[in-house]
């Protein structure tokens, strides 16, 4: 296969790695008071692009379209912006797409509901150590006020022990890799740079819409749509439902292993295609497909987190052709979680025993696509959602899903396929609240540079 | 039998608002309003009401007036359906049907109402059925007997090992009790006669024969339409209102009114793809899949002012986003060679390569003609196609008896 000239340097760091060294992150999102004082800001900072490897710290930035607004910039179809981008994650239309109800409805967020006029900017730092962190920072906030900037939000990032993530399974794993810039396998997971970076050609062998503007006719070009969720865990509740499902309270084992069931991997990161104990041998974990060995989900249920995110090679018949059709939905996952771990090795068996402790923690969810709509906003909606995924009639994703009922969340029912007859879960809570979030654009080196200058 | 009613009719264009505004108190009490309570219905499927917006002339002049058009899927024939609606709505519904120019006036009854409503459907649908030929009733009625089903496998305990067929009598038995066991006859599924093949090969033959000079011309067409088409024309505000309406329920619904190209050629071809696709609908696309799309519960083709619109109605499972995605990746023949022969399709070679693969610009197009549906029913609005049809695997295997693989099979469907 040809090689795609990727053009790294132009392209935002956090876009080509999740700078797994740089353990610290602060996303801090700003308002701009000054447009011109902060052009000149902008122009002046460093920031970090795909082709270094930052030792020590990076910063990435992104903009909201209120944001580009504040710039001057219309957002808006006649300069290729996409619709979601200019409408914002908070629309009528969107809050049921996206689950965003109930408990999630956008008046409960903390940020980044259409009402709030203040996120402009997201500044995304990421430094080796918190102590460093903890340096940089002041110094950063120090500069706002005289460069036409107000803080208005910010929340922290980092990971946990083993890279688990609050509920304890491994996160980070299953990941597509760009055609052009990484040779590993498995090759299922390659997907063309145009599903992720703008510029590029993407699944349908097509340019993906890219933001034009006056003075910048290439001003889309290695820039990304990035989704920020704010996602609350109860890692508590999860376990108690585990603990509770069977009626037999307090058998560990078995509470593992229906939720291992829900995320479709074992704690350690094993998939359930591949391993029917977390024990067995698996030589790739990464790489596996449900059509061969678990069409029918006796393994990895149909309805489980990574079987709705990633439906692999069982979406139309074909393997291969699934495959196909299947990654012109994937998305590039960038988030880390906040808050305190719930125990501080991530132990499963120690969780169960632990009392709540009342924290506020989860995950903030990150993900990068060029057509939010038929990447981030459909795995959610038509994938992680659907009651009828698959041929399912009234479950959700277990972790992520929303069940709807008279505008209304709704407790969800979780299935587990088996021989001769499947079990169902009923009377699910939700595991996961939405706090806060927004679409966000992430210009390339030279689009940002173009925003400096005014 | 499953068919597809259409009435088409011309509008006062004074009356537009006073429709407009009873279409709201409708869709806001769907199943039970006053004016036609859709679920006292029982031979509907699907129904909605559309406003075809008036089309004006560069000059001002009308090109297309407005219409109302009522659209039903429903079962049996057409008199017994028609019927139905007269005795359910008891003359409520004269309120809508006020707005039609052709619509009687004075004093009425049945007998009028429903010689307007023929007089005004005489269009012929091309037509696909995705829950082939059950009933309203059948459909319902299956969905009830696996709920029934799935209480008692809700009692099994999850540690033991069950023996298929104890779990088999268990289900049968639950049936029973409930009066749910019933079995309906089998769905048929039309296969050809040997004077159909012969008619198939025939015509075959025929395009074969055709071909060449069929090609040249087309490439012309193509080459031509190729020069006028313009870069790709988003409109958000419009997009947005559409989108407004979605995802209500786990189905949707689609309106799509678009011009024909002009000139002979252009609807003589579209008649002859649409024609092949009703066919394939009737004798191969019957299981539950079009192309291999398993979302979509009915779809028809109508041609409307004399063939020079051509107006989609379909009723499918899941989002805009996920249809048109589907279209692409799993039927962008079919439906390119439709609706290449409409203005302002992507660049299309050969009638049935490149178009709608051009993501962007399809899904573009596919909004700028799609219209808002004022009224929009469901009979069965949480069952998606594939649980329909998979309801009726259940059902017709369980008359069946298997033994072995086949009941282990059968089981795993709930
Ligand atoms: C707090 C919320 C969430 C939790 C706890 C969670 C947890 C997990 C876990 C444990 C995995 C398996 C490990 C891995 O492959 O990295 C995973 C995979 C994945 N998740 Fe999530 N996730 C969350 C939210 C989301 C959301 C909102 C989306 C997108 C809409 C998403 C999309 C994915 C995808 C695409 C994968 C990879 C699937 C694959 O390729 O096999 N997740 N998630």
């Amino acid at each position: 296969m040809k090689n795609y000239p990727i053009e790294k340097e132009d392209i935002q760091g956090i876009l080509l790695s999740g700078y797994g060294k740089l353990k610290a992150a602060k996303y801090v999102s700003v308002t701009i008071t000054d447009a011109k004082a902060f052009r000149s800001w902008l122009a002046a900072q460093t920031i970090a692009h795909g082709g270094e490897k930052p030792a020590k710290q990076a910063l990435n930035i992104a903009f909201t379209a209120k944001g580009l607004q504040a710039l001057q910039v219309e957002v808006n179809e006649a300069n290729g912006f996409l619709r979601s981008f200019a409408e914002g994650m908070d629309t009528d239309h969107r809050n049921r797409l996206l689950g965003d109800i109930g408990e999630n409805a956008s008046t409960n967020w903390t940020w980044g509901a259409r009402t709030d006029e203040r996120i402009h900017v997201l500044l995304m730092m990421f430094a080796k150590t918190q102590d460093d962190l903890n340096v940089w920072y002041p110094k950063m906030a120090g500069q706002f006020e005289a460069n036409g900037m107000k803080e208005a939000y910010q929340l922290p990032g980092h990971f946990l022990h083993g890279f688990r993530g609050h509920f304890g399974f491994l996160d980070g794993v299953s990941q597509p890799l760009i055609k052009g810039l990484s040779k590993k396998t498995p090759k299922n997971d390659v997907v063309v740079p145009g599903e992720f970076l703008i510029g590029y050609k993407n699944g349908y062998n097509q340019m993906p819409i890219s933001p034009q503007l006056e003075g910048m006719e290439s001003f889309g070009r290695n820039g990304s749509y990035m989704v920020f969720r704010q996602l609350e865990q109860h890692v508590r509740r999860f376990w108690d439902t585990m603990l509770a499902a069977y009626g037999v309270d307090g058998n560990a084992d078995e509470a593992i292993k229906l939720a291992s069931k829900m995320v479709g991997r074992w704690p350690n990161g094993k998939p359930l295609t591949l391993a029917d104990t977390p024990e067995d041998r698996v030589k790739n974990i990464k790489d596996f497909g449900f059509a061969k060995d678990d069409l029918q989900g006796h393994k990895c249920p149909i309805g489980s987190h990574i079987r709705r995110t990633n439906p692999r090679d069982t979406k139309n018949g074909k393997p291969k052709t699934s495959i196909k059709i299947n990654n012109r939905h994937r998305i590039l996952r960038r988030g880390r979680p906040y808050g305190p771990p719930f125990q501080e090795h991530q132990e499963i068996k120690e969780m169960l025993k632990k009392p709540d402790d009342g924290q506020e923690r989860g995950l903030n969810f990150i993900c990068f696509n060029t057509n939010i709509e038929r990447q981030f906003e459909f795995v959610q909606h038509t994938w992680s959602n659907n009651p009828k995924f698959e041929g399912l009639y009234d479950d959700v994703d277990p972790l992520t899903g929303v069940k709807e009922s008279k505008g209304e969340r709704a407790p969800t029912t979780f299935t587990v396929q088996a021989s001769p007859v499947c079990q169902q879960h009923r009377n699910l809570p939700a595991f996961v609240t939405m706090k806060g979030g927004a679409y966000f654009f992430m210009p390339g080196m030279k689009a940002l540079g173009y925003l400096g200058e005014g | 039998m499953q068919k597809a009613f259409n009435l088409i009719a011309e509008i006062y264009p004074d009356k537009k608002a006073m429709v407009e505004y009873l279409f709201k108190d409708i869709q806001a009490r769907i199943t039970d309003n006053d004016i036609i309570p859709f679920s006292q219905i029982t031979t509907i499927h699907f129904a909605r009401f559309v406003l075809l917006p008036e089309v004006k002339h560069e000059d001002g002049s009308t090109k297309f007036p407005p219409y109302l058009a009522f659209s039903t899927n429903y079962d049996g024939d057409l008199d017994n359906h028609l019927e139905e609606i007269c005795k359910v709505t008891q003359g409520t519904f004269d309120q809508v049907f006020i707005c039609c120019k052709d619509f009687p006036k004075g004093e009425i009854t049945d007998i009028d109402r429903i010689a307007f409503m023929k007089r005004n459907s005489d269009y012929r649908a091309y037509f696909y059925q995705g829950s082939y030929e059950r009933s309203v009733g059948q459909i319902l009625e299956e969905e009830k007997r696996r709920q029934i089903a799935m209480g008692y496998i809700d009692t099994l305990d999850p540690f033991v090992n069950h023996d298929p067929h104890t779990v088999r009598d268990g289900i049968l038995n639950v049936l029973k009790e409930a009066g749910h066991d019933k079995p309906y006859p089998k769905v048929i599924r039309p296969t050809l006669s040997l004077w159909q093949i012969l008619q198939v090969i025939g015509t075959v033959i025929l395009i074969l024969a055709c071909l060449i000079p069929f090609v040249l011309v087309l490439l012309y067409h193509e080459i031509r339409d190729a020069k006028k088409l313009q870069g790709i024309q988003w409109d958000y505000s419009h997009t947005q209102k559409l989108a407004q309406q979605e995802d209500q329920i786990v189905q949707n619904q689609l309106t799509h009114l678009v011009e024909v190209k002009p000139g002979w050629f252009r609807l003589f071809t579209l008649k002859m793809v649409l024609g092949g696709i009703a066919w394939l609908a009737k004798y191969y696309f019957n299981k539950g899949k079009l192309g291999n799309i398993p979302t979509i519960h009915f779809a028809r083709w109508v041609l409307i002012d004399g063939g020079k619109r051509l107006l989609f109605f379909s009723n499918f499972d899941g989002s805009w986003e996920s249809y048109l995605g589907d279209f692409i990746d799993k039927a962008a023949v079919g439906l390119t060679g439709v609706w290449s022969n409409t203005i302002g399709f992507p660049k299309t070679l050969l009638l049935l390569f490149q178009g709608a693969r051009d993501e962007v610009r399809f899904k573009a197009w596919a909004r700028a003609h799609q219209i808002p549906t004022q009224v929009w029913y469901s009979a069965y609005k949480d069952l998606s196609l594939t649980n329909i049809n998979n309801n009726t695997a259940i059902q017709e295997g369980l008359a069946e008896r298997p033994h072995g693989e086949a009941l282990v099979e059968l089981l795993e469907r709930y």
